[in-house]
């Protein structure tokens, strides 16, 4: 199996990474730097003799088929691409200053949306192939905190809805992922309503549900519970919840 | 952004600021500040990687394989990496890193700095002699790769340097090709402290590791009977995945259950369970590496077992020539101290001592009671004693060591401390450690 994996230096793409290579894939590891990608790709490579290919990408400011370029260039067909890379911000609760907007969006809807559009020609007929997302329960109901974040995140799960319904002709398949808290750098420090998973543990189960035809669950299931209530309570009640 | 630490000895706890840096980008921007101090595991007895003073910059991120070299026998790694992840990459393999401290959560960056030492440090020496290359990150002087022939002051004071010249990125060690995964481990009963001396000096050159487990709970007869543990590499059953299994060591201070078991009245029993445990077979016996290796896996409990006030470790280098006269003192000290020592060990120790290392030729003895003003009171006359009889005291084990003390044990205290002022004026790291000694 050969899988890009784009936002794999920390967090869950890294622990995907490693999940991965574990399984004996070959890589293609993507994120904003090099300095950290090239530790990540030796490390694989050494432990589960696995080949990895670093390649650095800035997703701001990206052409989406350099992506799928150096990806097919480094390891021909591509069976899985996972669309790991996010972005979210404590001063996403109102006016933005524009250029953070900007990046919200960008990173966790257009970047991902072009990236996809990129290598579908390559995956949609390839019957081991897979699309993989990740969304947020932000996206479940709209608050005011992480309100341009949860609408990009929202965003991003529409348009996977739009691709499961494309690959049906097709032999690719996508999964897409309401994920809740993870124990990353994106938490650190927040105190947060409800535990986080481990990372490794959301990447191993992302890895046991490929092949799957999947529209959008919960990960953990659990939040679906929480998220029910959230969005079925009354306006008059939302409207004055701080969250 | 705090959270809570504690020493494994629990003798200093508290809420600390601190930072987890995942990315390269992001652990250069956390460490442009004034106080500022590496964590690797957090795992030391004392608090070498915390202070009130400082934020700690944990480094469980930077924890890669980066380079492997099966030919010419090293392995260049990222500082975070622990020495279970590195058991669990070089075993099958064939290979060893030939010291290492007894647990597996323990660093490479925790092995550098605090240029620890393993079970046969009279044959192996202390890790820094592994150490042949480490990159250095500090926030004046960025990115240093240092060695004994680049920067070699650098590396000098880096390699037993307690983690304050910066944040080391990654460090190449020279790794030793393994007979096998097991060890013959070989018991052999003493019946006294001074014959625990003199079997450990006895064996010491024919093992690969060696240690000897005193039992000073006890006054009276046979005080410091004991078991000396020997072991040699030897072909056998590969230390796989599920043997490298742990429980971690948690070196948080939250609050959870910690009966104090080890009380004066339990330890004289513990240690007597201890030695029938451990008592010599009738032929040797195979023992998986990683159990060898790290003998305090499975029974991370015991640190839990002193309470929420914890231990106190003094961990004592000894000249060969002064054990004679050294054991009875320190036996009529204890007697008139009559409180039951925890846990005693004796290994052999063989090198040269300078800046802060703890090396030298003799015996590495150690000792470990119950956190109390009695224990402390008595742990302070015998730090007298022990420079009397030329003793160092291991800096990385010990909460309550004085500068006082420190500087009549390490004549070379204040060239460290004047090299590490010339390199770094501001003293950007520091850490409880450090502001308690002065450096
Ligand atoms: C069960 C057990 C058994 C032990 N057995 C032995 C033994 O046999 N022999 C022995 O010598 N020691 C032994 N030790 C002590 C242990 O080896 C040392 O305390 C070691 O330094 C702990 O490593 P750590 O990763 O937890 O580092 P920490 O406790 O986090 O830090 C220790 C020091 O290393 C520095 N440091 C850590 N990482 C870096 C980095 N990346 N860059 C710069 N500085 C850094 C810190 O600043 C600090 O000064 C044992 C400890 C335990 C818990
Ligand atoms: N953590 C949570 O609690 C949580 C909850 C719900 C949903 N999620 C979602 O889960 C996904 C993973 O989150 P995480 O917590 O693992 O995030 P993370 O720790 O911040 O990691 C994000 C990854 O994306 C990369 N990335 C970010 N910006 C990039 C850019 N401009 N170009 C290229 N790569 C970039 C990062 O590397 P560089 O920065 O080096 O480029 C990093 O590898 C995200 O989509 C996030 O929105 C997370």
């Amino acid at each position: 199996m050969k899988s890009v994996v784009v936002g794999a230096s920390a967090g869950l793409g890294r622990a995907l990474a490693e999940e991965l290579a574990e399984r004996g894939h070959a890589l293609v590891l993507i994120a904003s730097d090099q300095q950290d990608l090239d530790p990540l790709a030796r490390d694989l490579a050494l432990r589960f003799d696995v080949e990895v290919a670093p390649v650095a990408f800035d997703l701001l400011s990206v052409d989406p088929a350099a992506v799928r370029d150096a990806a097919v260039g480094a390891l021909g067909t591509i069976d899985n691409l996972f669309l790991i890379a996010g972005l979210s911000t404590s001063e996403d609760a109102g006016p933005l200053p524009d250029a953070l907007a900007g990046q919200l969006i960008n990173l966790n809807f257009t970047a991902a949306v072009r990236v996809i559009n990129a290598f579908l020609p390559d995956l949609e007929n390839n019957p081991a192939g897979n699309i993989v997302g990740i969304g947020s329960v932000a996206a479940a109901r709209g608050r005011r905190n992480n309100s341009v974040y949860a609408s990009a995140k929202r965003g991003l799960e529409f348009y996977f809805e739009t691709l499961r319904h494309h690959l049906a002709r097709h032999s690719c398949r996508t999964q897409f992922y309401r994920m809740g808290y993870i124990d990353t750098g994106m938490t650190l420090g927040q105190a947060l309503p409800f535990p986080a998973i481990p990372p490794q543990l959301a990447a191993r189960k992302i890895c046991n549900n490929l092949g799957r035809d999947q529209g959008m669950v919960y990960m953990p299931a659990w939040w679906f519970a929480i998220m029910t209530v959230l969005k079925f309570l009354p306006w008059v009640i939302f409207r004055k919840l701080n969250i | 952004m705090k959270t809570s630490y504690t020493s494994l000895d629990r003798f200093t706890s508290g809420e600390y600021e601190f930072d987890r840096p995942d990315r390269f980008r992001r652990l250069v921007e956390t460490v442009q500040r004034d106080g500022i101090v590496a964590r690797g595991a957090g795992v030391s007895y004392v608090a070498a990687s915390f202070s009130p003073k400082a934020v700690s910059i944990e480094t469980a991120a930077f924890d890669r394989i980066l380079a492997f070299d099966p030919d010419r026998s090293w392995i260049e790694v990222e500082a975070g990496v622990s020495l279970g992840k590195l058991f669990e990459f070089l075993t099958p393999r064939g290979f060893h890193i030939p010291i290492q401290p007894g647990h597996p959560q323990v660093t490479i960056g925790g092995c550098v700095a605090a240029n620890v030492h393993g079970k046969n440090q009279y044959s192996d020496g202390i890790f820094g002699s592994l150490v042949q290359e480490l990159t250095l990150y500090h926030p004046d002087h960025g990115v240093v790769r240092a060695s004994p022939t680049e920067n070699a002051e650098i590396f000098d004071l880096t390699v037993g340097g307690y983690g304050l010249t910066g944040i080391i990125l990654s460090v190449r060690i020279g790794i030793a090709k393994l007979a096998g995964a097991a060890v013959r481990q070989r018991n052999f009963r003493v019946d006294g402290l001074l014959a625990a001396f003199r079997e450990v000096d006895r064996l010491k050159q024919d093992h690969d590791l060696i240690y000897c487990w005193n039992d000073l709970s006890r006054l009276g007869r046979n005080r410091g009977a004991g078991v000396v543990v020997t072991g040699s590499y030897v072909a056998g059953d590969s230390g796989g995945k599920a043997e490298t299994n742990y429980k971690r060591l948690d070196p948080s201070a939250k609050k959870r259950l910690r009966p104090n078991v080890f009380t004066d009245k339990a330890m004289p029993w513990v240690n007597r369970i201890y030695a029938h445990q451990n008592r010599p077979a009738s032929k040797p016996v195979d023992v998986p590496l990683f159990q060898f290796n790290f003998p305090a896996v499975g029974k991370e409990f015991f640190f839990d077992f002193f309470g929420d006030t914890g231990f106190v470790e003094l961990q004592l280098l000894l000249p060969s020539d002064a054990v004679e006269a050294y054991v009875e003192d320190f036996l009529s000290l204890q007697e008139s101290h009559g409180r039951p020592i925890a846990l005693t060990t004796i290994k052999a120790v063989r090198g040269d001592q300078r800046l802060l290392h703890f090396n030298g030729n003799g015996f590495n003895f150690t000792i470990e009671l119950r956190n109390s003003p009695q224990n402390i009171a008595f742990l302070n006359n015998l730090d007298d004693l022990n420079c009397r009889y030329g003793g160092i005291t291991n800096i990385i084990k010990d909460s309550r060591l004085r500068p006082e003390i420190a500087e009549r044990q390490y004549p070379e205290i204040d060239l460290f401390r004047q090299r590490l002022r010339t390199y770094d004026p501001r003293r950007r790291f520091s850490s409880a450690l450090s502001e308690r000694l002065l450096l």
